[in-house]
């Protein structure tokens, strides 16, 4: 299980999560332990151990489209790992303005699916909220694609993501009707109610625990600060 | 497939003025979202029409709410004559007093009643007269029951606080070695038993009590000074004329009425025993357009029709033939559907189908018969359903029945 973050440094924590995840889901041949991030005892968040590190406050700062500059002593030792790792993140960034194919699209999922992860994870009501499910799975994934992804609970890591197979019984699923309707979730746009009941988002299985997963997420989406 | 139109026109207007468009148990996710219709038009007898046009075979009965059929000319003549007089005034009207006059003489145990409009009105409002009797905090309740949409209870996930549940605890249904050490773990601090007359969650299947469980239950809460409440809400009228605990051989100290009491005007009912006076005159008890005398009159009719139309017994048979019809009719196609729980307010099951997949899917080629089949909630019979609707719905059925088997081979071959 991830190690106790306190809860109000969290939406930091699930952020850089996300984007994390969202890296790795887009390139996938990377070494991603140079990107991988860790948060600081007191305040700061890094990103491949050396090199590029964030303020709390800064961080936030980027992630809402303002002006923010890394840690420059550490960005200056470590110059090309810095640049690779904040290349990298702009790109993230900018899938979130457009983007499209199903690679893209998975990652953007996987992104927004981890913050949600987190929180499951550590955040104390959600976490409470999916005790009983432990022994559940849930598919996400978008229609006639390749995007299918696996949510679970792994006893030693906790609630987890990877890439599903499509086969195998699943507890409940959410299936976007289109890349578009999947970008737009990813993006907390998209109205769950009215989607749900105009067919752009169809639920299955389990719906006790779809709602569950779903009022998470609306948790994360409040507090976890988007790339813009 | 049916025509939708008019249901996602006003869905769409809703969503711009109502959260969510349609909320809580009637909320589009909650069912068969693009399968089920949104709005209703109108429904008569057993059966309703949507916003679009479509007809429906009625398994639901406004979600119990209905027991004698929608628009039943017995009701709606008491309904349009107390119109005439009026609905709310100052004073409550005399219907409250012969309605309750009614309920003491109709249910064994009762020694008096009162009136709200919904059954979580009412659990809420027994939980504090048990806890202004005994002078205790706790309360039991059986894990995944619903008893309304109060704080304590309600099976949503926002707007609580820790508080909120910190003196609720849960037992598994017929678990009395679980029910035995919360009384123990909490001894002389619990003020409450509440409980369903079986247990009907949602999205599970129906359970009855082992034949053992509520004497012990009586038991219990008795040599423990608790009060056990029967919430009958959903059951009342459905399993007993002079209630559920007539079915199941016990007596509660207080239970509540809701649903089909009004048979769709919105009244509930609590009532008590002696014993329990005195607390219920102490804990107060109002609301807006609780003394609705045209609610009342819609129940004392309901409840003389109960009685003079054995409605108990007729919805139990009803339902018994439908369950037994229809358990036959997906056997013989090899779905291995069970009618669960109570044959007046069965819930459907199919085995092996822990994630309801395939209930869903069974619903959805019913949905396109016509069937208002409920995959995650029990259905209920209503006494206006007549052989001839049982026949034409079994033969709808059978239609929607072998749409999803050969779905279902479909499937299998492909992978």
């Amino acid at each position: 299980m991830s190690d106790p973050v306190p809860v109000e440094r969290l939406k930091i924590w699930a952020a850089a999560q996300s984007i994390y995840r969202t890296m790795e889901f887009l390139f996938p041949d990377a070494p991603l332990k140079k990107i991988k991030p860790s948060l600081l005892a007191t305040d700061g968040i890094s990103f491949g151990g050396c090199g590029l590190l964030f303020s709390d406050c800064s961080f936030l700062r980027a992630l809402s489209g303002g002006f923010a500059l890394p840690d420059l002593k550490r960005f200056l030792c470590h110059p090309v790992h810095s640049v690779e790792c904040l290349r990298r993140l702009i790109r993230v960034k900018s899938l979130h303005g457009l983007c499209s194919g199903a690679r893209e699209i998975r990652a953007l999922l996987a992104g927004s699916i981890e913050a949600i992860l987190t929180y499951a994870n550590l955040h104390p009501y959600s976490k409470a909220l999916l005790s009983v499910d432990q022994h559940s799975t849930i598919r996400i994934g978008v229609i006639n694609t390749p995007v299918n992804l696996l949510v679970y609970f792994d006893p030693v890591g906790g609630w987890k993501l990877r890439q599903d197979s499509a086969k195998e019984p699943v507890t409940c699923s959410l299936e976007f009707k289109s890349d578009q309707v999947a970008r737009l979730a990813s993006g907390g746009q998209l109205d769950p109610w009215r989607a749900v009941a105009d067919g752009s988002l169809i639920i299955g299985g389990q719906v006790p625990l779809v709602e569950k997963f779903g009022y998470i997420s609306r948790i994360v989406q409040r507090e976890v600060p988007q790339p813009r | 497939m049916m025509i939708r139109k008019q249901s996602e026109e006003w869905f769409d207007r809703a969503c711009s003025v109502i959260p969510g468009g349609i909320y809580g148990h009637v909320s589009p996710g909650s069912s068969l979202p693009t399968n089920f219709p949104f709005y209703c038009q109108s429904a008569r007898g057993a059966s309703f029409v949507d916003v679009d046009g479509n007809e429906w075979m009625d398994f639901m009965c406004g979600f119990g709410a209905v027991l004698h059929g929608y628009l039943n000319p017995r009701i709606e003549e008491a309904v349009t004559e107390q119109k005439t007089k009026g609905a709310i005034f100052n004073q409550p009207s005399t219907q409250m007093v012969e309605l309750a006059e009614l309920l003491v003489e109709r249910v064994d145990f009762a020694d008096w009643a009162v009136f709200a409009k919904n059954g979580s009105d009412l659990t809420s409002w027994a939980l504090r007269v048990a806890r202004e009797k005994t002078g205790r905090e706790y309360v039991i309740k059986a894990r995944g029951s619903y008893h309304g949409v109060d704080s304590w209870c309600d099976p949503g996930l926002g707007g609580r606080i820790s508080s909120d549940r910190s003196h609720i605890l849960e037992f598994s249904w017929n678990n009395l070695d679980q029910l035995n050490s919360l009384i123990s773990d909490k001894l002389d601090q619990v003020a409450a038993i509440i409980l369903t007359p079986y247990h009907h969650a949602s999205f599970a299947q129906s359970e009855l009590p082992d034949p053992d469980f509520w004497n012990q239950v009586r038991k219990l809460a008795h040599r423990h000074g608790i009060a056990l409440i029967l919430d009958d809400v959903r059951c009342g009228g459905r399993l007993h004329l002079g209630g559920s605990h007539r079915y199941f051989g016990f007596s509660p100290d207080l239970a509540i009425y809701s649903k089909a009491l009004g048979n769709g005007y919105a009244i509930s009912a609590c009532v008590g025993s002696n014993e329990y006076r005195l607390p219920a005159a102490d804990v107060f008890l109002t609301g807006s357009c609780w003394n609705d005398a045209v609610a009342m009159s819609a129940a004392i009719e309901s409840l003389k029709i109960s009685a003079d139309d054995h409605v108990a017994e007729s919805v139990l048979k009803k339902g018994k033939q439908f369950c037994s019809q229809i358990e036959a009719l997906a056997r013989s196609r090899q779905i291995p559907l069970q009618m669960t729980g109570i044959p007046s307010m069965p819930y459907p099951w199919i085995e092996g189908d822990e994630n309801l997949y395939q209930i869903q899917a069974l619903c959805k080629c019913c949905a396109s018969q016509g069937l208002y089949f409920h995959p995650h909630h029990n259905w209920f019979i209503s006494n206006a359903i007549s052989e001839e609707d049982i026949a034409t719905s079994l033969k709808r059925a059978g239609v929607a029945f072998d749409q999803f088997a050969e779905m279902s081979l479909n499937f299998e071959s492909n992978g």
